[in-house]
């Protein structure tokens, strides 16, 4: 039978599963963990016996790990500040595309507990994206401070120096700081989008996926769905790119000197 | 900020949920850059830095190696002019040996010749002696047989002597 009954559409909130005192668990927290326990038992297991002639899983993580890293200092385009942040972004990469693409093994949705689905992709839940998406814009922000100190910091978005400068030169030298100035506010704003726009990217592609999947699941039982698999596990892969890299373009910014290196 | 709350809320935000998935996210960081990232990237520096001087040290041998050979092939061109020199050296020895030999042989030789010559000389001397002595003991006897008469021993060496004395 090529036409199935429709599949439960998933909620736009991720599903209590149980709660513990008043902290509920839900399906994607248990999923968080699982991926977590996962990450634990490669790394301590596996990765931290690494030796200098490696085997093929060791290898693989190699070239991965390699590969994340001229990434990095691709984008950057200074080796230093790729191999410092490396860690970061890398951890961003690994854990959002697991997370991405971990909810696409058959039957893992299958398995429930009180009637709700035991687990849910990580990323399929806003506090997810969001979290680490203000954590990162965060980071960026007391990387800029350590690189600048907290007034110089300040002093990119809150522009008083470049405006007396400004005046002291002449009028419209002024007027043209008082512009600066006021783009120096409108940052702020930017910033603020910087969390939302990293967070609901992820997010809506990845609840957008979920949705379409089900409705084809729905429709299709056959042949149909296989295809949409292979495009959701591209798609987990190049958000998880996309978040990293932006990332990796905003830490980049923010610690960069521009002029000053430049002069 | 309600507002803020409240649109967050609708696609799903709670910030106990938040925290719990942000702090995850910070063991999984913690997990992969103490287990994962630092083993792994250690050993591939330390593969780099091997590999670094390997070549280091085969770019270092192979110069070393250059040099040896520019070295050998010196020794050699400078044994090859050596043995050269000593070829001719030798060679002029040898000519000049072989004319001093090719001068002791000459001078031998004339030495040789002139010896024969002075044998000879002496030989025709002698023989000369002998001939002129059967020549007159002929001519004695010649006489005799014409005269038919013997003459004695005394005469006969008196006439000898006189013969003789003509002849010279």
């Amino acid at each position: 039978m090529i036409f199935q009954v429709a599949a439960e559409q998933p909620f736009i909130q991720p599903e209590i599963v149980f709660s513990v005192g008043n902290i509920p668990v839900t399906n994607a927290m248990i999923m968080s963990a699982f991926v977590m326990l996962i990450f634990l038992f490669v790394s301590v297991g596996i990765l931290r016996k690494a030796k200098i002639v490696p085997g093929t899983f060791q290898t693989i993580i190699e070239i991965l790990f390699t590969a994340i890293l001229n990434f990095l200092e691709t984008l950057t385009g200074s080796k230093v500040l790729a191999k410092n942040i490396f860690p970061l972004v890398g951890t961003l990469f690994i854990y959002i595309g697991i997370s991405n693409i971990i909810g696409l093994i058959p039957g893992i949705s299958a398995i429930t507990y009180n009637d709700v689905a035991l687990f849910r992709t990580p990323t399929n839940d806003f506090n997810t994206t969001f979290s680490i998406a203000l954590a990162m814009i965060v980071l960026t922000h007391v990387a800029s401070m350590k690189e600048f100190g907290l007034f110089g910091h300040l002093g990119k978005f809150f522009k008083f120096k470049e405006v007396i400068i400004g005046f002291k030169e002449g009028v419209g030298a002024g007027f043209l700081a008082i512009i600066d100035f006021l783009i120096g506010l409108l940052d702020i704003i930017s910033e603020l989008a910087k969390v939302i726009s990293l967070s609901l990217r992820l997010f809506g592609n990845m609840y957008a996926g979920e949705v379409l999947a089900a409705i084809l699941l729905g429709a299709f039982a056959m042949i149909v769905p296989a295809p949409w698999f292979a495009m959701n596990l591209l798609t987990g892969l190049l958000q998880a790119l996309v978040f990293g890299s932006l990332t990796a373009a905003y830490y980049a910014l923010a610690v960069d000197r521009g002029e000053e290196t430049n002069a | 900020m309600d507002y803020i709350l409240d649109t967050l809320a609708k696609v799903g935000f709670d910030w106990k949920m938040g925290l719990f998935q942000f702090i995850n996210f910070l063991v999984v960081f913690w997990i992969l850059k103490r287990f994962a990232f630092k083993p792994i990237m250690a050993v591939v520096d330390e593969r780099q830095k091997k590999e670094k001087t390997s070549i280091e040290n085969f770019q270092k041998a192979k110069t070393e190696l250059q040099m040896a050979e520019q070295k050998a092939q010196g020794i050699i061109d400078e044994a090859k002019v050596d043995a050269n020199k000593r070829i001719e050296a030798s060679h002029n020895a040898a000519k000049e040996q072989g004319e001093q030999l090719k001068a002791k042989a000459k001078a031998e030789i004339d030495a040789l010749i002139v010896q024969a010559k002075k044998n000879i000389a002496i030989d025709k001397k002698e023989m000369q002696e002998s001939l002129r002595k059967e020549t007159v003991e002929l001519v004695v006897r010649a006489v005799e047989k014409v005269i038919g008469d013997k003459i004695d021993g005394a005469s006969d060496t008196a006439y000898i002597k006189e013969i003789l004395a003509s002849l010279k």
